[in-house]
């Protein structure tokens, strides 16, 4: 079976993670598991984990009264889910959804700030890794806006 | 023969129009129409024993032989999977000469995607690793929403061993070769396919000049290095 240690460190967001980081990132981690249709989290409540998916799907949604939810972006196997732990004020802005029945390992992003409120070069480094994927998204969600495929 | 473009000329009058032999069976040619302006509808309205003109084909088709040995990585946006389809029959074909096989093909929405038949196929028979995208979701889809570029960092494949071919509106494009070089594939090994709006098909009439490039005659396949800069020229 594998570790949690072993699936962390093989895993691009914490590749080149200096051990000792890696062994606390470990202590914060657990395994996640949610059945097709169950919500991991949902708007306006508190963000106090981040997650790896492992297999399934996860859709991120916007729920609006009287109206059936939209799903702006789908998550699958080994993409991060989840920054609103490490901005202020730690609110989930959207809905997220498990598609499929979906594994992932969760981390606890209330204990990982602590951690990086005391050690800034721990911080940076996560900083650095979900800035990266904070400027994906954000490209990804500019060209879903271009519309680039229009009614072909 | 090579999977190329071809052009259909007239079929009533109207203005010839580029189109790509979906495959080719010996000597019959298999071709596919999507009802989009005068020249598709004129043609999905021909009958049995009408006459519909061919030539061709023209210019430069996608370079399958230099993938011989590697992986190769197709990516598809839209209506973008028409033209890829020569070089993916060619290299289903071949199918033990390639390493990796992966197709990302990314639609509007569920409705919008086009010969999914063949992708089933593709994924079932051909070992070919299919993954499929939409940029907007409905109720009932389950499958993946978001653009397709986001499918490449992960797609299984050993990209400095990868050769890429690329087709979709030109914007996806650029955005696709940026995921691809952030992957690691080789810059000289990315190809686009120029779906400009070709006339004379010899490089004559200018309906597809850019630059000094005739997409007709001297594409519609580049190197992606080559093609960005032509498309760079905001003027062309």
């Amino acid at each position: 079976m594998e570790t949690l240690e072993r699936i962390l460190s093989g895993h691009p967001f914490f590749e080149g993670l200096a051990e000792p980081y890696l062994k606390l990132i470990v202590g914060c981690a657990s395994n996640v598991r949610f059945a097709a249709g169950e919500f991991l989290f949902r708007t306006g409540e508190e963000a106090n984990e981040f997650f790896l998916v492992r297999s399934g799907r996860i859709a991120l949604e916007v729920a609006a009264p009287g109206r059936p939810a939209v799903a702006v972006q789908t998550l699958g196997e080994g993409e991060i889910l989840g920054w609103s732990w490490l901005v202020p004020p730690y609110h989930w802005m959207f809905d997220a959804r498990a598609v499929e029945p979906t594994r992932a390992i969760a981390l606890d992003g209330r204990c990982l700030r602590g951690k990086c409120e005391s050690d800034h070069d721990l911080g940076y480094e996560l900083l650095k890794r979900f800035a990266h994927i904070m400027e994906q998204r954000l490209r990804a969600a500019r060209l879903q806006l271009l519309d680039v495929y229009g009614k072909e | 023969m090579q999977p190329a473009p071809t052009e259909i000329p007239p079929a009533h009058a109207l203005v010839p129009a580029p189109c790509r032999v979906r495959r080719t069976l010996r000597e019959t040619h298999d071709t596919f129409t999507l009802e989009l302006g005068a020249v598709t509808r004129a043609m999905a309205r021909l009958r049995r024993g009408d006459t519909l003109g061919i030539r061709g084909p023209y210019g430069r088709p996608w370079p399958v032989d230099d993938a011989v040995g590697g992986d190769v990585v197709l990516v598809a946006g839209g209506i973008g999977l028409a033209p890829l389809r020569p070089a993916i029959h060619a290299i289903v074909a071949r199918r033990r000469e390639f390493g990796r096989v992966v197709l990302r093909y990314g639609a509007r929405s569920p409705a919008d995607r086009r010969f999914r038949r063949d992708l089933d196929r593709w994924r079932n028979t051909a070992a070919i690793d299919v993954g499929v995208t939409v940029d907007r979701g409905t109720r009932t889809w389950t499958g993946r929403i978001g653009v397709v570029t986001e499918l490449i960092a992960r797609a299984p494949c050993d990209a400095r061993r990868s050769t890429a071919f690329v087709c979709g509106p030109e914007v996806m494009m650029r955005f696709t070769a940026d995921a691809l070089r952030a992957r690691g594939v080789p810059p000289g090994r990315v190809w686009t396919s120029l779906e400009r709006n070709m006339k004379c098909a010899v490089g004559l009439c200018g309906r597809c000049q850019l630059g000094p490039t005739f997409v007709c005659k001297d594409g519609p396949v580049f190197p992606w290095e080559r093609a960005a800069r032509m498309l760079a020229v905001r003027e062309l």
